[in-house]
């Protein structure tokens, strides 16, 4: 897995995650998902097919972000302290090394470093605070990446059709922003993809709003 | 960021019938089948409590209408007690959507043509059209 991720294999990493998560490694399929979701992406080329592949992926990821920022006592959990790189001190007390993940998020939540005290090879934490940093710093990262996705799949054209495309069988628009589709394509199972992509940008925004319920949900009554 | 039930409605509900229909819908094939549903029955759940006639005068019945289809496509069994307690049913009815005829509360009919019990649904859907 390491070899992969610094090879940028995002193929095997890809394969592997799902292999994980057969075995229900959830922690090493994080790291997978996670290394295969912060590179630069673009989906607004994609077809329905290839959007019906990627927003399950996608799902499974920011479901695991979302179950992470709700864990009762992360601190108790082995994989999420190896993961996050997190030591633990005597006198329940614990060490976010410096360059970590949680180390940034915490420099950069500058309020956060006011609870904390100094450490020779990083911050030390207590356990009610490095929890309160953890969750903080993960709701960040779905809130950052479904906003990212969500902001990708309102360019991307498979969510509408273009309905002169489909009657006369050409559109005279230039940079057309509906999906050209030739009609044979049209059966039963495309008819399903695209409802089913849909549904799936809708439990992708619910794991956001759970996550942040103060989060302006207004938009979603706005009917246009 | 677009509203996500308003173009679930129409990736339903596609303007040519060679797009397809509800009818063409298979639950079988929809993300964690029937479990996936329970966000979505959620949201037009949410969406219908905060329909307000009086917030959104012009667009309210073509909204009226969309929300309806999709309870009765997703959630038939749970949409006429949720609906029964709408805002547009319990508190606010505009003068507007009674008919001038026999002062009759258009949203209603509606309403009773989508849930397709009893025997006048039909006409009531025909007089709403009217």
């Amino acid at each position: 897995m390491f070899q992969s991720i610094l090879r940028n294999d995002y193929r095997s990493l890809e394969n592997l995650g799902l292999a994980f998560r057969k075995h229900d490694h959830q922690t090493a399929v994080l790291l997978c998902l996670d290394h295969i979701f912060s590179q630069e992406m673009d989906i607004s080329s994609f077809s329905v097919h290839d959007m019906a592949h990627f927003l399950p992926k996608f799902h499974a990821y920011a479901r695991l972000l979302y179950q992470i920022s709700i864990f009762s006592d992360p601190m108790e959990h082995q994989g999420i302290l190896r993961l996050f790189s997190i030591m633990q001190l005597p006198g329940d007390e614990f060490l976010i090394r410096n360059r970590t993940f949680l180390y940034n998020s915490a420099t950069e939540k500058c309020q956060a470093t006011a609870l904390v005290s100094e450490h020779p090879s990083g911050y030390k934490y207590s356990r009610r605070n490095v929890t309160e940093l953890l969750r903080l710093s993960i709701r960040t990262v779905l809130k950052d990446k479904v906003l990212a996705v969500n902001g990708m799949c309102y360019k991307s054209p498979v969510f509408s059709q273009c309905l002169t495309f489909l009657v006369t069988g050409s559109c005279p628009r230039e940079r057309c922003p509906q999906a050209h589709v030739p009609m044979l394509k049209l059966d039963r199972m495309y008819y399903n993809t695209r409802v089913a992509i849909h549904i799936w940008q809708i439990l992708i925004l619910q794991l956001l709003y759970s996550a942040h319920p103060d989060y302006d949900r207004q938009d979603r009554y706005v009917w246009r | 960021m677009r509203d996500w039930l308003s173009y679930l409605y129409e990736a339903l509900n596609p303007p040519f019938f060679i797009q397809g229909s509800l009818a063409d819908l298979d639950m079988s094939l929809m993300p964690f089948r029937l479990d996936g549903m329970k966000v979505v029955k959620a949201w037009i759940r949410e969406s219908f409590y905060s329909l307000d006639p009086n917030d959104m005068q012009p667009e309210f019945s073509t909204a009226l209408m969309r929300i309806t289809s999709l309870s009765f496509a997703f959630d038939r069994n749970d949409a006429p007690n949720y609906i029964s307690q709408a805002r547009c049913i319990v508190h606010s009815r505009p003068v507007e959507f009674h008919r001038k005829e026999d002062e009759r509360y258009v949203v209603e009919d509606l309403l009773s043509s989508y849930h397709a019990a009893s025997r006048s649904c039909i006409s009531s859907g025909i007089l709403f059209i009217l």
